[in-house]
């Protein structure tokens, strides 16, 4: 296998509606970007293109990919779209990766982009995203969708290690706080615990400060092989591991033990990634990480099931302020999902730039640990109580 | 030749649209399941003869020793693994807010079905609580999960 870095990230601002442009204008947008911070005028140089985008009734466009390759000038080259629910963007990543490791491309770009709100309101957009979900068993007419499928598995988690609102409620303080500090960010606010505690009950025990919000916007990232990487105008960053892990579709049907308070899909990956980079203490080997955060208790959960912390100490681990901005490991400072927003086919996508521009020390107000980042996380996640996950590492 | 450049107005255009699709949906390998559901007021569960794994939602293929499962029937109790209150409605959803999921773990199976809880004040609802199934009358029923509920025993 070759080695594969990161030779280009491009950013679109997030928001809540992007009208002034269509899901392949958004993708040209982070193509562009990408492209200018990997020096290309256009994408001539590059082989193959990974595009991650989540939802077709989103996007209201059946294969929305034939609709871009030939919009950013990729025509007469691989393409392969990929759609993998909330975990789109990494699973993309993961196939860019492998296009450069297995010597197919010497240069591949993975994008990620998606629409919203062009569906109609909030009612409808829950609906829409709710047919994610097993539409036999719990389809939307159920009442299901995105944060009642991730909210009982903090209730059991609160239920067996007594994690508690305000350890969740520090999550969506700290990762709007955060969000701040970047100029695309759709979310950035600064609010109080008793705020989030205060907000509007959604579905318990989440309440609105507890949600991200669902977000427009693209992001691009460029690999390349070694050979190539290092003609680069910017210093390469090296993806050294990944993970990648599914699991059982419906929630309900996992394995009783660990059972609902664990994320299964996140330890497997997080196994893979960590044995592929040789990391055997990840809080004291990972210098920042940028993790799914859909909903604080899934940042929360998260923390123990990446081995941040024991099973059971995600809200110590808050508590403690490990993963603020100053903190040993600081989680999310781009604001993450909660503060940055989630374009979902995007995030998975969006986190492994962030994280490049952390190594470079490119981070600007975001910059964490004075530009001394060696080594870095992206993890994004999806599906009814997260049955996808993946996990990227990357080094300097 | 024959084109002249213009000024246009830039400000974006909108379209009210809409999507919708018809089905004759079938349950395939399924089809027991909701059959009984509907017709008899049933709850069935799956059993794989080679390793017992016992599930509900039905899984008629085990994905562990590929062998087709033999159907049982559920005596419709269990437990609450753990659920969510709703409090923002989903379009299309047939109930009013706030309204109860949770995964209940039927007797003797090794899983959890995600299924709307009822019949009880919304905070008196906890892990563990026992509960029973409750079908809609046989006139009501349209072989869809919507078609029972579960209620405190």
């Amino acid at each position: 296998m070759r080695k594969v870095a990161v030779v280009g990230v491009g950013i679109t601002k997030f928001g809540s509606r992007r009208p002034d442009a269509t899901f392949w204008e958004l993708a040209y947008d982070a193509v562009r970007l990408a492209m200018e911070d990997a020096g290309f005028k256009n994408l001539s140089m590059v082989d193959s293109a990974v595009i991650g985008m989540f939802h077709d009734m989103l996007a209201r466009q059946v294969a929305p990919e034939d609709h871009i390759y030939e919009y950013i000038g990729m025509a007469d080259k691989p393409g392969t779209r990929v759609a993998g629910g909330g975990a789109t963007g990494a699973v993309a990543a993961r196939v860019g990766f492998m296009e450069v490791a297995s010597g197919l491309s010497d240069i591949s770009i993975v994008l990620g982009t998606e629409k919203f709100t062009d569906v109609l309101n909030t009612a409808e957009q829950l609906k829409t995203i709710g047919y994610i979900l097993d539409n036999n068993f719990s389809p939307s007419s159920l009442g299901t969708t995105g944060f009642n499928s991730f909210a009982p598995q903090i209730q059991r988690h609160m239920h067996e290690f007594g994690t508690t609102e305000v350890q969740m409620a520090k999550i969506a303080v700290k990762n709007r706080k955060n969000a701040l500090n970047n100029p695309n960010a759709h979310g950035g606010k600064l609010i109080t615990v008793e705020d989030v505690l205060k907000s509007k009950m959604i579905g318990t025990p989440y309440k609105f400060y507890d949600c991200c919000l669902y977000s427009e916007g693209a992001a691009a990232i460029i690999f390349a092989c070694e050979e190539k990487a290092k003609k680069f105008p910017k210093k390469p960053v090296w993806i050294t591991g990944i993970g990648s892990a599914t699991a059982a579709g419906r929630a309900g049907d996992r394995p009783r033990v660990p059972g609902h308070s664990t994320y299964i899909s996140i330890v497997k990956a997080a196994k893979q990634a960590y044995k592929m980079t040789g990391i055997t203490n990840p809080l004291k080997e990972i210098d920042v990480a940028e993790i799914h955060d859909a909903f604080t208790g899934v940042e929360l959960m998260t923390y123990e099931d990446l081995g941040f912390c024991e099973k059971g100490k995600g809200g110590e681990f808050i508590d403690k302020g490990i993963p603020e901005m100053e903190g040993a490991l600081p989680v999310n400072p781009s604001g993450g999902l909660l503060g940055f927003g989630h374009p979902i086919g995007g995030t998975g996508i969006w986190q492994i730039g962030m994280i490049t521009n952390q190594i470079r020390g490119e981070a600007g107000k975001m910059q964490v640990k004075n530009g001394k980042v060696k080594r870095g996380l992206a993890g994004n996640g999806g599906g009814e109580g997260m049955c996808n996950y993946v996990v990227h590492i990357l080094e300097g | 030749m024959g084109l002249r450049k213009v000024e246009v107005n830039k400000e974006v255009f909108e379209i009210p649209d809409e999507w919708s699709v018809k089905y004759n949906y079938h349950y395939g390998r399924l089809s027991p399941f909701f059959r009984a559901l509907k017709e008899e007021g049933k709850l069935l569960v799956t059993k794989c003869p080679k390793c017992g794994w016992v599930a509900c939602p039905p899984r008629p293929d085990c994905p562990k020793c590929f062998v087709s499962a033999d159907w049982m029937e559920s005596s419709g109790e269990g437990t609450i693994d753990t659920f969510c209150i709703t409090y923002f409605a989903v379009a299309g959803v047939q109930k009013e807010v706030p309204y109860c999921l949770a995964y209940v773990n039927l007797d003797g199976t090794d899983t959890a079905i995600l299924q709307c809880v009822s019949g009880i004040e919304f905070e008196k609802i906890k892990i563990g609580m026992r509960v029973k199934v409750k079908f809609n009358d046989k006139d009501k029923r349209e072989g869809k999960i919507t078609d029972f509920e579960f209620v405190p025993i």
